[in-house]
Order: structure tokens, then sequence, then C-alpha cells
């Protein structure tokens, strides 16, 4: 017999996972301070120039941010959630890839409204959560 | 592929959890391992073959062995 199962005890699975609500959390919230405070900024100040460029800068750092710890966060799923993540993320991707070709030959072509390419991360995530009603198993 | 996990996992009465936690996985993981929708790694088949002190071939079976095996 081994030793006394632990599975009230936080093992790697857990302590990955409570490192990444705390890690995606904080990103998020400084993304959200920083969007605010750039559209507050924009529609005050009446910037110009380089400062415009300078303005893209704090809203995109956490947003890398996000990206980063997701990606850490799927890297450090066991085996058998990481197969199934990677499934639903190729899935998304695939769908995304698609839709923006397609929308971007639209813009070229036929005088599509232009959708802002900010919006794409946000569309893939949307496809991400959305697959996990279809793709259900890991092989 | 077929397994005996959760008749394995039942004699010594351990939840899934239970098991989740002695290999080091997800209670997820465990469940889909003994549903027979995912074959684990051979790294994570040894570690259950090491847990239940038996050869890894006692524990899971291809079809191809159960299909000899019937012969």
């Amino acid at each position: 017999m081994t030793a006394h199962p632990t599975a009230h005890e936080p093992g790697p699975v857990a302590a990955a996972r409570s490192r990444y609500v705390r890690d995606f959390s904080i990103a998020m919230a400084v993304y959200v301070v920083a969007v605010f405070s750039v559209v507050l900024i924009l529609r005050t100040q009446q910037p110009e120039g380089p400062l415009l460029w300078a303005l893209a800068v704090p809203p995109s750092l956490p947003l890398l941010r996000v990206i980063q710890v997701v990606a850490r966060h799927v890297l450090d799923l066991d085996e058998y959630q990481r197969a199934l993540q990677i499934r639903r993320m190729l899935a998304a991707l695939a769908v995304t890839m698609g839709l923006c070709s397609v929308w971007g030959f639209a813009e070229a072509f036929a005088d599509a409204p232009h959708i802002e390419l900010y919006l794409v991360f946000p569309l893939f995530c949307g496809l991400w959560g959305f697959s996990c009603l279809f793709i259900r198993k890991a092989q | 592929m077929k397994n005996r996990l959760r008749v394995l996992r039942a004699e010594r009465a351990w939840s899934q959890a239970d098991l989740a936690a002695h290999l080091g996985v997800s209670r997820q993981t465990v469940n889909a391992i003994e549903v027979e929708k995912y074959d684990p790694s051979l790294p994570l088949a040894f570690k259950i073959a090491r847990l239940f002190a038996l050869p890894i071939e006692r524990i899971f079976s291809d079809d191809d062995a159960v299909a000899s095996a019937a012969e």
C-alpha cells in the first residue's frame, strides 16, 4: 500500500492554476486601466505626432502579457488537458485566420467596412471558448 | 485501448481525485483515461503501472491483444 492519497493538498496542477488565475487577473486589470486612461487622454488632451504612437504602448503591453500567461497556462496543463486545449486552439486559429483572410479581401476589393486588428485576439478567444462545445476529445 | 484503471482504483477505494493526486495529473485526465477517451502517454502509463505494482500490459491492452486473447 502506498502513502495516503493527497487529493486535497495543492498539487502542481492546482498550483499552476492559481498562478494562472492571479497573473491573468493582474494583466487584465492593468489592461482595462490602460485602455480607459489612453481613451481619456485622447478625448481631453488632443495629443499629436509621436505621442500618439506612445499612447498605443500602454494597452499593448498588458495584452502581450495576457498572451504570454495564457500560453504558459496551456503548457502547464497536464498531458490530456493540454492535448484537448491545443485541439480547440487549433480549431479557433483556423476559423480566425479564415475569417480574417476572407474579410481582408472583402475590405480590399469590395470596400467592406474596416475591422480593427485589435479585435482579432478577442475573436480568437471567443472562438476558442465556443470550440469547447464541440471538441471534447483529445485524440 | 482498453484498461482496468477503474477496477484497480476501486480495489483501493480511491476516488478519481485521489488517483489523480498520486499521479500528479488532474481528475479530468484520470476520468478521460478510465472512460477510454484518452490513451495516456508512455511516461504516464509507466507511472500508473508503478503505482499499482503491475506490468503495463496487465493494466492496458490494445484491441489486437484483446482479439488474440479471445482466440
